[in-house]
């Protein structure tokens, strides 16, 4: 049998035995998650293969990323395999795990559009229960699904246009240029079902919620690294094969702009929280503005770093979102205010987020840096044909500016500062648990360091072509620009830590108090940007989800709702008085 | 000229029915009115559907006196409800200027007896339509069901059991109807809306 | 073969007329033969299936009355056949608790005949008997609670139903006196050199009745209160076969096949489909009643069939049948997952619920297959069937249609999820502490329902190669039935 079909159904069928087999589950999803790695690894390796059976296919991108993806479900189901002993349905948490697995290799191997639809509809599935697997999670779980399955579903009408227009399903049959309202509406169609699986604005309200009920490995799981994955994935395939993207097109500009909107304001979104999981749930959403930044230039070298940018924004956000979970599981605590001081007690743990927030937050030489520069480079290029570039620029910059900011406070409030009740008896985590995040490290610096000789010429090169670097490691505009950016993230964290320089004892009302009720905690930091004065507005509508577009929708439906259920008053005779009313239209239309 | 009297009759006897206060006398008046079916019926040469219809005017009495003549009446016309009246109302009027159109489609030279059956199936729904008391409603749909009983004989069918299975529909509704009164203490429609929104 | 279609009918009416007499004597007996009976109607259903020639119809004659089997009402045969099966297995247990389970097996088996009638019948008298006889016993069977909310709604429900069977016989008679006849086939003949005004204003009839029998906005109204104050197996039977074999096929026949489709009528179809689609689905959101809330969407997926016949495209056609064999699928084991769920806590306000999925975990995960197959989500059933439909719509370029079907879709998605959040989801309330499992007849026939929805979804080249496109062809045969079908009995 084929190799891809086996990758496709073997976690599929093992999934049920999972189900059947709670107390076995985690054995068999670590043996099968571990032989979907190695088979992706030859599939990889094979360089094309075809499977006609399920109409699939592989070529180095898709089965590069297929093989991130089976890399991200083993590292997941190692990591589990300590943190997730306690959970209810281990079980079903397992079988998830794998159907996700399953999926993803039918979305990426598809063929066609249909197969692609059947298996990207169907990944909303493990989403769901995934982020509603404690059992508490009802409300976050649905607004997932709802937002990841209604694009499935609008997916479905850029689908039929690609049918009809070009009269096959297969993709990239033929380029179809993006200057009709037809063509249009299918890329917007199909953009949408991309931009709510990867998280972009304004379809990305689901992952802060999630990040609220889901456990860690299921935030570094999905919306971290699979679904960025294919998501981005799916963005690439349309923009290059089906509806090539030309710069300084208006599809061009409008990725742009959502781009650098998703980078800014998730970042400022993430700047005033409170919960470790869903500060990094907003890192999650603003760095997929990056990729789409990068790919939205249609430029070789933006949608290189776009997708480049994708490889690394896995590894490092699951890498962060597991060390997240590593200290959920020493202190029981997610509270930004409730930790602190764990970067003694949590050494290893301590020393692979700090690289992991480095990558993220653009400093050399890890992963992120230079995907990153890749993207500015993107955007300098740009700048030759458009006078929008420096907007574009300014956004990833401060935004790059913003992520520093958060993360310097996050690690200040987390693992550095004096221990709190929560911390002090805090140990490091079992190997199992930290063994994953210590692969997902070093994969940042080997990331960084080999970017070229490793993953751009074996995994991003292959869908973009090869791509002469103008001015690499030259000190260019673009890494000016960079560590420009960064030096501005530092000044907004020392611009936030005004007071507090010299350390007396608490003393307040005559006697001393305990040390906890002052320390600062960092969570507070950014307080000062929350009080500005247009700002301050823009969080508080924010804060009642004005901008969510779940709840827009959601409100408005409701309300359309009340007003048809007053129609329907329990009248006989008004019933009665709509069925005639119907049956004299109907007739008037016949015999008119 | 025997058919049209027989219609008018019929028509005479379906309007005194809708209108009575006495649910006693529209109950015989509807009996008429079946009767008059029949009677149409048995001349037209449909001699199945006009036995079956003979018989069903005797069942129809024995259950409407069973079932709904003890329930006592609610006081006509409640107020507020213009939408269904408007909408009734031009669906009256629109349906007679259709009926006119139909019948003479149907029938160029003699097409008053069709259009006065039109007029029987009309004042049956002006009864569901416009009366609140569900004797009036179930009154009305026994109009409507003879009414169409003599529209299918007219238009030439001969064979057919269709009036027995009105006749079992009017048992069964009739047998509802006072069930539900019976369960609501009321026989007033529009005090019968638990169910909505 | 023939000779299965009058037994498809007689069985049910001979077993309605016995099985009073045999659970006098032994109550476990009429629960068997009464499964044993649908089953064989089931079996009746695919025997035919597995031998007689596709895109052929077969008749059979009797004192000049014609019953006839062609893709079209083979497909309903086979959903009624399966949806009574279970139905007929879940009520074993569940129609304990409401007593005179004699009478309720009387009155559905001469439902399920009626039915198989209305769907058999080649005559439109013959056809309008087996639907008042259909529709007589759906009347009682909505009152069969004997509360106020049953009469109730049976009551309204039965003014409306009979309104709409006297527009049916209305149209009828003046088919009969423009065409001379009652035959389906004789008729597709005639009419075609009759007056179109007559046609024009039977069809109009036609459709207002069939409209209202199969619920269509905005002759829904009746449907959320009958739906849901009927016995949920009842439910399950209503909203899964009854709208569509007494609505949805008896439109299909008669406009296809006996008038002839026109634009007037497809565009009259498409309208009513995407305005019920809509409305639907819009009511059933602000639902907290479960099978109030399944009831509205029954409305809102019968506008899902009329769409995509409406649109009269083979691939139109093809979707709307294909989604009238899912959503009997689907919302009759959604109905029964409610029945469970209400038999187990007595309420079916969805406040009161919660947790459920650790208690009932059958019921939940059922619930869960059934929910996502109606919202769309592969690999279950409704996937395909909307995919259909969405691709019809572009392909006949409607793209504002497909755009509000897909509206229609997400909405749908999201009241179910409401339905999971707030039954299934959460923490069980102290009150609910000591609920357990549906009784295991219950649970069989949830699960196999759901094992046809994600089999359906996983086999469907080869549904739509058997069972649906036999229907298309019969469908798309226009008024060509006319000839086939005589030629057929000779």
């Amino acid at each position: 049998m084929n190799l891809l079909n086996i990758a496709l159904i073997l976690p599929i069928i093992t999934a049920l035995i999972c189900f059947a087999f709670r107390n076995a589950a985690k054995w068999i999803a670590l043996i099968v998650s571990a032989i979907v790695l190695i088979f992706s690894v030859f599939i990889f390796l094979s360089g094309h293969m075809i499977s006609p059976w399920l109409m699939l296919y592989s070529a180095p991108f898709n089965s590069g990323i297929f093989m991130a993806a089976a890399f991200f479900t083993f590292i997941v189901v190692l990591f589990s395999q300590k943190s997730a002993e306690g959970m209810e349905r281990i079980g079903e948490y397992y079988g998830y795990l794998l159907i996700t697995i399953g999926a993803a290799a039918g979305v990426l191997f598809a063929t066609d559009f249909m197969t692609l639809l059947f298996f990207w509809g169907m990944l909303g599935i493990p989403l769901y229960l995934l982020v509603g697997i404690k059992g508490n999670g009802g409300a976050a779980a649905k607004k997932t699904l709802i937002m990841v399955g209604g694009s499935d579903a609008l997916m479905m009408i850029g689908i039929a246009l690609i049918w009809v227009i070009n009269g096959s399903l297969m993709i990239g049959a033929a380029r179809l240029p993006l200057n009709n309202s037809f063509t249009i509406i299918a890329y917007l169609s199909l953009l949408a079902g991309a931009f709510a699986k990867a998280g972009v604005m304004p379809l990305h309200s689901w992952i802060p919620d999630a990040s609220e009920v889901a456990p860690s490995e299921v935030m570094a799981f999905l919306p971290a690294s699979l679904d960025k994955l294919l998501g981005i994935y799916l963005l690439a395939r349309i923009s290059i094969d089906v509806f090539p993207v030309m710069p300084n097109s208006m599809i061009s500009i409008l990725l742009m702009a959502i781009g650098s909107i998703t980078i800014l304001a998730a970042v400022m979104g993430a700047l005033v929280q409170h919960d470790f999981k869903k500060l990094l749930s907003f890192h999650a959403i603003s760095q997929v503005g990056y990729m789409v930044l990068g790919i939205g230039t249609g430029l070789p070298i933006g949608i290189a770093g776009g997708l480049f940018h994708m490889f690394n924004n896995a590894v490092y956000k699951s890498c962060l979102f597991l060390c997240q979970g590593s200290v959920a599981q020493a202190t029981g605590e997610t509270k930004i205010e409730k930790l602190g001081g764990l970067a003694a007690a949590m050494p290893v743990t301590f020393y692979v987020f700090l690289i992991a927030a480095f990558s993220i937050s653009g400093i050399p030489p890890f992963n992120g840096f230079v995907s990153k520069w890749m993207i500015f480079q993107s955007l300098i290029e740009l700048s030759k044909t458009s006078p929008l570039w420096i907007i574009w620029l300014a956004a990833a910059m401060f935004g790059s500016a913003f992520t520093l900011a958060s993360f310097v406070k996050l690690i200040h409030s987390v693992f550095l500062g004096s221990p709190t009740v929560a911390t002090n008896k805090a140990r490091e985590v079992n190997w199992q648990m930290w063994l994953p995040t210590v692969l997902l490290a070093l994969l940042c610096v080997v990331f960084g360091v080999f970017a070229f000789s490793l993953p751009l010429k074996y995994l991003v090169f292959p869908a973009t072509g090869w791509i002469l670097m103008p001015g690499w490691w030259e000190p260019g505009l673009a890494t000016g620009l960079l560590l420009l950016g960064l030096a501005a993230g530092a000044l907004i964290y020392l611009a936030g830590r005004t007071g507090g320089v010299s350390v007396k004892p608490p003393y307040i009302g005559g006697e001393l108090i305990e040390e906890s009720a002052t320390r600062v905690t960092g969570a507070e930091f950014y307080n000062t940007i929350r009080e500005m004065p247009v700002i301050k507005h823009i969080y508080s509508a924010a804060e009642a989800r004005f901008f969510d577009i779940y709840e827009i929708l959601s409100g408005f439906s409701r309300g359309m709702s009340d007003i048809l259920s007053w129609f329907h008053n329990g009248l006989l005779h008004t019933y009665l008085a709509w069925m005639l009313l119907g049956g004299i239209v109907i007739i008037w239309v016949l015999i008119r | 000229m025997i058919t049209i009297i027989l219609f008018l009759i019929m028509i005479a006897a379906a309007v005194y029915a809708v209108e009575t206060g006495e649910f006693r006398n529209a109950v015989y008046s509807l009996a008429l009115l079946g009767l008059g079916v029949s009677v149409y019926q048995l001349t037209a040469g449909a001699f199945l559907p006009g036995a079956l219809q003979l018989i069903s005017v005797f069942v129809l009495i024995y259950v409407l006196n069973r079932t709904l003549l003890p329930k006592a009446s609610p006081r006509e016309f409640a107020e507020g409800e213009y939408f269904s009246r408007a909408v009734f109302l031009i669906f009256m009027i629109l349906s007679v200027i259709l009926a006119c159109g139909v019948s003479d489609a149907i029938a160029p030279n003699s097409y008053s007896p069709y259009l006065l059956s039109f007029v029987l199936i009309l004042t049956g729904f002006f009864s569901v339509a416009f009366k609140k008391d569900i004797k009036k409603i179930v009154a009305g749909i026994v109009i409507i069901e003879y009414a169409v009983e003599a529209f299918l004989t007219l238009s030439g069918e001969r064979q057919g059991i269709t009036p027995l299975i009105g006749i079992l529909a009017i048992v069964l509704l009739a047998v509802i109807a006072a069930r539900l009164s019976d369960r609501l203490g009321t026989t007033d429609v529009t005090k019968i809306r638990e169910l909505r929104g | 073969m023939r000779i299965l279609l009058p037994l498809l009918i007689a069985l049910p009416v001979v077993w309605a007329a016995l099985a009073a007499v045999v659970y006098r004597f032994n109550r476990r007996a009429a629960d068997l033969i009464t499964a044993l009976v649908t089953l064989i109607t089931c079996g009746f259903a695919i025997a035919l299936y597995l031998f007689h020639p596709l895109n052929y119809p077969i008749v059979f004659r009797l004192f000049g009355i014609s019953l006839v089997l062609d893709g079209l009402s083979h497909l309903l045969i086979l959903t009624a056949g399966i949806v009574a099966l279970f139905v007929a297995i879940y009520s074993i247990s569940y129609m304990e608790k409401y007593g005179r389970k004699d009478l309720f097996y009387v009155l559905f088996m001469l439902m399920l005949a009626g039915i198989y009638g209305v769907v058999l019948s080649g005559d439109l008298i013959v056809m309008f008997i087996f639907l008042e006889m259909a529709a007589l016993s759906a009347y009682a069977l909505v009152a069969f609670g004997l509360e106020s909310q049953p009469l109730e709604a049976s009551f309204k429900y039965f003014i409306m139903g009979e309104a709409a069977s006297a527009f049916i016989l209305i149209a009828i008679g003046l088919v009969h006196a423009a065409a001379g006849t009652f035959d389906l086939a004789e008729a597709a003949l005639r009419l075609q050199m009759t007056a179109p005004f007559i046609k024009a204003v039977a069809l109009g009839l036609f459709l207002t009745g069939f409209g209202m029998k199969s619920a269509l906005f905005p002759l829904h109204a009746w449907l959320p209160d009958a739906h849901t104050a009927a016995p949920s197996p009842i439910s399950a039977m209503l909203s899964g076969v009854l709208i569509k074999a007494l609505g949805i096929y008896a439109i299909v026949r008669v406009l296809f096949n006996v008038f002839g489709m026109t634009s007037q009528i497809s565009s009259i179809l498409m309208i009513l489909g995407i305005i019920s689609i809509l409305v639907g689905v819009l009511l059933a959101l602000g639902q907290w009643d479960f099978k109030r809330l399944l009831a509205y969407h029954s409305v809102s997926q019968i506008g899902y069939i009329a769409l995509g016949v409406g649109l009269a495209t083979p691939l139109g056609i093809m979707g709307g049948l294909y989604h009238l064999f899912n959503h009997a699928i689907f919302k009759s084991l959604l109905f029964l997952n409610a029945g469970s769920v209400e038999s187990q806590i007595g309420t079916r306000d969805l406040k009161e619920m919660g947790g459920l999925s650790r208690k009932m975990p059958v019921t939940s995960a059922t619930s869960l297959v059934a929910s996502l197959s109606i919202a769309g989500i592969p690999p279950f059933n409704g996937f395909w069937s909307k995919l259909f439909i969405i691709l019809a719509c572009v392909q006949a370029g409607k793209i504002w249609l497909a755009l509000f079907a897909v509206i229609g879709s997400i909405l749908t998605l999201a009241s179910f999820l409401k339905v999971q959040r707030y039954a299934f989801f959460g923490q069980a309330k102290e009150t609910l502490s000591e609920i357990k499992e549906s009784p295991v007849p219950m649970t069989i026939a949830m699960v196999s329902l759901a094992l046809i929805c994600l089999a359906i979804g996983l086999l469907s080249p080869f549904v739509i190669n058997y069972l649906i496109n036999p229907a298309v062809g019969a469908v798309a045969n226009g008024v060509g039935y006319g000839r086939i079908v005589l030629g057929a009995s000779k």
